[in-house]
């Protein structure tokens, strides 16, 4: 199971992948889903069993987010 | 050698790493900032916000996320003076100031029912910072002071001056100042501030910004797409969005941040500088503008000389020596009232860490042989 990161604005999307990257967690940068928002730009997909510790990081760093199941 | 003395324009050269990154932009990275997701496009944002972080550290403040970027000085100055609601109130300034600041704040007087006057000040411009309450209105609302003059390079004691005006906001115009002096917008609690990329910051022409403390009392000046809340009519809220709608000058932009990762060791010291500014001084035909004491002594001067005018003086320095200088009022015409070189304008020389210390003497002995 994957999980969905979604962010307000590019530059929340790019500090939350190079997060991801300074901490070793895997995650790909893909486009919003069109059924989860009409938004265009980047989310973050990750691994179920790194959500704790991605939710973790990005409140930790105030960037607002949402998250969705694939 | 390098004759190009007209660094308070735009800076030349630049370190190689400012074309270098742009051409790898253009020809073969390419991208927009955000709206998609592919990697080109992500390595294009992401180097815009690699650029939004060391600016930050550039201009001392933790908060990167409360830079936005304008396409220069100008632009940000607008966008923070005419955001700010301004209205019915009084507003102070540096006797120093551009037009980028006059002329948005003379619109400002106009129409929405605002006066100013100038901080206290010696003879060279610099503010006096202890005398600063007998100008304070209930009214005042704002205080802007140019960081660094393009005339005569005074550096204000801005720390000296926020302390003096409690809790009036101080805008900071930065677009002379970044690149030469020190500058820390955290520790000078320094509520807005406005910078352009193409000068002493050594990116290409195009690039600049602005910082805002408290983006809650900024309307955006452009309205436009941002690549999120696209459902919507409404500009978004949140920030940078706010302030930055439409495709950005990425090639620009990335140009800067390679000005920034490279930024070269200065050619000569400010001991070099200053004992350029005395031997001028000492040229019976000359009249040397700059600060009154070294040490709030930027790297732009100005001069006039007893017979000729400014343009025919740079004139002879450029057809005889090749020294490429702007002579005229520098677009600065309160700064001129208030050294005494309104209208006739003065010839101004405004150095690059990119000058040696031969090429200040090359420019002495043109100067004494005019
Ligand atoms: C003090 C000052 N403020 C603002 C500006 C405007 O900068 P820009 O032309 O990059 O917008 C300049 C330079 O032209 C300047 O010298």
């Amino acid at each position: 199971m994957k999980h969905i990161i979604l962010f307000k604005t590019t530059r929340d999307a790019i500090r939350a992948q190079r997060l991801c990257k300074r901490n070793d967690i895997s995650c790909k940068v893909i486009p919003v889903p069109r059924d989860i928002s009409s938004e265009c730009g980047m989310a973050l997909e990750i691994h179920n069993s790194d959500l704790d510790r991605i939710t973790e990081i990005v409140i930790k760093n105030g960037i607002s987010h949402d998250i969705y199941n694939k | 050698m390098n004759h190009y003395f007209d660094n308070a324009a735009t800076s030349f050269p630049k370190p190689k790493e400012v074309s270098l990154y742009m051409s790898d932009y253009i020809d073969k990275q390419g991208g927009t900032y955000g709206r998609s997701a592919y990697p080109r496009v992500f390595e294009a944002s992401a180097n815009v916000e690699s650029l939004r972080e060391k600016l930050a550290s550039f201009l001392g403040t933790k908060n990167s996320s409360q830079i936005f970027f304008t396409f220069n000085a100008t632009v940000g100055l607008n966008t923070l003076l005419f955001g700010m609601d301004l209205h019915d109130c009084h507003i102070l300034t540096s006797p120093l100031e551009h037009n980028a600041t006059m002329r948005p704040l003379s619109k400002l007087a106009k129409e929405k029912n605002i006066t100013f006057d100038y901080l206290p000040h010696g003879s060279d411009g610099k503010i006096d910072a202890s005398k600063i309450d007998s100008v304070l209105k209930s009214s005042t609302r704002l205080i802007i002071i140019n960081h660094q003059s393009n005339i005569n390079g005074v550096i204000q004691p801005v720390q000296k001056i926020k302390a003096a005006s409690g809790r009036i906001p101080v805008l900071l115009d930065l677009a002379q100042s970044a690149g030469h002096c020190d500058i820390e917008l955290d520790n000078w609690d320094i509520d807005f501030a406005a910078f352009t990329g193409h000068k002493g910051l050594l990116g290409p022409t195009g690039t600049g910004g602005i910082y805002i403390k408290d983006p809650d009392k900024i309307e955006p000046l452009i309205y436009g797409g941002t690549g999120s809340n696209s459902d919507s009519f409404e500009m978004p809220s949140f920030i940078p969005d706010k302030y930055e709608a439409g495709t950005p000058n990425v090639a620009g932009l990335t140009g800067l941040l390679g000005a920034l990762e490279n930024r070269p060791v200065p050619l000569h010291t400010h001991e070099d500088f200053i004992e350029l500014l005395d031997n001028i001084s000492s040229i019976p035909q000359l009249t040397i503008f700059k600060a009154k004491n070294s040490n709030n002594q930027g790297p732009v001067f100005s001069i006039n000389h007893c017979d000729y005018s400014c343009s025919e003086m740079a004139q002879i320095l450029y057809d005889k020596y090749m020294i490429e200088t702007r002579s005229g009022l520098h677009c600065a015409p309160l700064a001129h009232k208030t050294l005494g070189t309104f209208p006739s304008g003065t010839v101004r020389f405004a150095l690059s860490v990119y000058h040696a210390k031969d090429d200040f003497d090359y420019l002495l002995s043109a100067l004494r042989s005019l």
